[in-house]
């Protein structure tokens, strides 16, 4: 939902109601599934499915939370930006800032807090959900959202911005969401689970941008995943540094990464190890790729060889990376037409 | 015919200002002092005293932390090898214990507290913050080109005492023409280091050219001593000096005296000109 752009791109945080809010609302029983459009910021009635309303969710939301509503305007609004008007990366585009996350110009509302969503066909937008978003229910859709994540960093744990464990929980939709953790930490990454769609998101300042584990079922398309949080010292890992990579993928099948921009991780843009089981039809295609020791590291592990089809891939070189590909152990006969983005060539297969 | 200069009369301007702790503290930028706040805070939670800043180690520490932001995101964090000989000469002369901590982290935007559970989540860093054996550290962040921040922190168990900064007072009295010599006197003194005597370079320059004299005050001035007394400023008795210099021809001759500081650091005080015409 977008409304026409104000001139002043700076962040507006006004009550609506100051009479009313801020709100606790307990939200746990609530059954309503609305719809959003223009309106949907003006509270009409007193009761929580208004709330609900008011706060921009048009989902149930399942777990007790404080709503702040306030009118928010996205930072990277501008007078002359094409407010109201999806952006969408065109086929062959080179993902960025520019064409990816929450429109320029949309109108979100604060969401204080975690959000658990639990009603199936669930669609959230226009958001800035200070918080995690924990997905409970099939057929969710989060578009037009910013998540930041907490204020208040975690100092233990493993969390992610959007995150869907449960097997049982099919067809997640993301797009044009900005994932950014507004507090960055060594336990926070972008997305994380299984039976997801990513589209044209932005994510940045976490650990892994986009994971893939459990069932699998996974796409991530024309997303623009960048600087990658890092710490060090770490007690994540034994090397006391993050491990930071644009994707980690630890089992499942029918995996696809896309059209993807993926930059600015020390580790790698791809980790693809079954530390959790066999990984089986992953592949990743047509992606823009810069940076990270090894930029795609295939790591069998104690599973059968691992095989991904990896093609169509172009390489950058501003940033400092050891191995293109590092195959050790790894099938390597699907992986061909990757190149530097320079020059056209190939790129180095290591290992195999 | 006999030329006399005569000037006398402390000063407001003269007075030294308050006297400066034992450990100078530097300006830490607001991250760095937060930092150091939360380590002090996490110190007192167990029962272990404060550590204090040395200004010395922030300018060790802050040297690191620029060598590996040089680096960007993709330099190496890496231990500072020469911590034990730098810590000698950045203000822990007399240091017995010391260790160095590094930290590195991106984006920019990491909080404060973040950046300490770093610390604080790994052993030896977290045991070596809370150590009750050290009491003095020095710390600086520095960010680098591409916004990634590298940290980095000394500590030690001793820190030396900061030298006062010297307080340079004094007068040239009197300045008069006897024969072919100029009679010269006044007083001067260093009011931060109040029993240890000064130098003081007296220049005259004339028509034949240019003479220094260095003289060391001895002389007893009691009126110096009583005016500042009453200012709560102590002064050894012997502050006066008086020599006899040759003039530098006939025609004018300029004296000007340049009180040195005690603590060889704090700049040269150069006391009021006289001139005066020889015949």
């Amino acid at each position: 939902m977008t409304t026409p752009v104000r001139p002043d791109p700076a962040v507006h945080e006004t009550q609506h109601h100051p009479n009313r809010l801020p709100l606790s609302v307990d939200l746990d029983h609530l059954d309503f599934v609305g719809d959003s459009g223009p309106g949907a910021f003006e509270p009409k009635q007193y009761s929580r499915r208004t709330l609900v309303r008011t706060a921009g969710v048009t989902a149930m939301v399942g777990v007790a939370a404080t709503i702040v509503v306030r009118k928010y305007i996205y930072p990277e609004a501008s007078p002359t930006a094409g407010a109201g008007t999806p952006k969408v990366a065109a086929v062959g585009a080179k993902p960025s800032s520019g064409n990816t996350g929450v429109p320029a110009g949309t109108v979100l509302t604060v969401y204080q807090g975690d959000m658990s969503v639990t009603a199936a066909g669930a669609v959230i937008q226009g958001l800035d959900i200070r918080g995690y978003v924990n997905i409970r229910a099939s057929d969710v859709t989060i578009k037009n959202c910013v998540i930041r994540g907490p204020l208040v960093a975690p100092s233990s744990g493993s969390h992610a911005m959007v995150q869907q464990f449960n097997p049982v929980n099919t067809n997640l939709l993301v797009q044009d969401c900005t994932l950014v953790a507004q507090s960055p930490n060594n336990w926070t990454v972008g997305i994380q689970g299984s039976n997801y769609t990513m589209r044209r998101c932005n994510i940045s300042y976490v650990v892994d941008g986009a994971d893939a584990s459990g069932l699998g079922n996974v796409l991530v398309d024309s997303c623009y995943i960048h600087d990658g949080a890092y710490f060090s010292p770490s007690s994540t890992n034994g090397d006391n540094q993050t491990h930071d990579d644009g994707a980690q993928i630890s089992n499942g099948n029918n995996i696809v990464y896309s059209n993807n921009f993926i930059t600015g991780f020390n580790m790698s843009c791809f980790m693809v190890g079954q530390d959790q089981g066999p990984i089986i039809g992953l592949k990743f295609l047509n992606n823009w790729l810069d940076g990270g020791t090894a930029t795609i590291n295939l790591a069998t592990k104690n599973y059968p060889k691992l095989s991904v089809v990896i093609t169509g891939n172009r390489f950058g070189r501003s940033l400092p990376t050891t191995y293109q590909i590092l195959a050790y152990g790894a099938d390597t006969t699907k992986i061909s037409g990757n190149v530097w983005d320079d020059t056209g060539l190939p790129i180095t297969v290591s290992g195999g | 015919m006999t030329n006399q200069a005569m000037q006398h009369q402390p000063n407001a301007s003269q007075l030294p200002s308050a006297a400066a702790g034992s450990i100078a503290a530097s300006a830490l930028s607001g991250f760095d002092s937060s930092f150091l706040q939360l380590i002090n805070a996490q110190r007192a939670a167990v029962g272990v005293s404060a550590l204090q800043e040395v200004s010395g180690l922030d300018s060790m520490s802050g040297a690191w932390s620029a060598k590996m932001a040089a680096g960007g995101k993709y330099g190496k964090l890496t231990d500072n090898p020469d911590v034990a000989a730098q810590t000698l000469t950045s203000g822990a002369s007399n240091r017995t214990i010391y260790t160095g901590i590094t930290a590195k982290w991106y984006p920019q935007t990491v909080t404060v507290a973040t950046a300490l559970s770093l610390l604080t989540g790994n052993a030896p860093d977290k045991a070596s913050l809370l150590n009750p054996a050290y009491h003095y550290i020095g710390l600086r962040t520095v960010v680098s080109a591409d916004g990634t921040s590298f940290h980095s922190m000394t500590l030690t168990d001793k820190a030396d005492a900061v030298k006062t900064a010297s307080v340079l007072l004094g007068n040239l009295d009197h300045v008069r023409q006897l024969s072919r010599n100029l009679a010269i006197s006044g007083w001067a003194a260093d009011a931060a280091y109040a029993s240890t005597p000064v130098t003081v370079t007296l220049k005259v320059t004339g028509p034949a050219g240019v003479s220094n004299t260095i003289v060391v005050p001895s002389n007893s001035r009691p009126d110096v001593v009583d005016f500042y007394a009453t200012k709560g400023i102590t002064l050894a008795s012997d502050t006066g000096f008086s020599v006899l210099v040759p003039v530098q021809g006939s025609g004018n001759n300029t004296v000007s005296a340049t009180v040195a500081p005690v603590d060889g650091k704090s700049a040269p005080r150069a006391l009021a000109a006289v001139t005066i015409n020889v015949v």
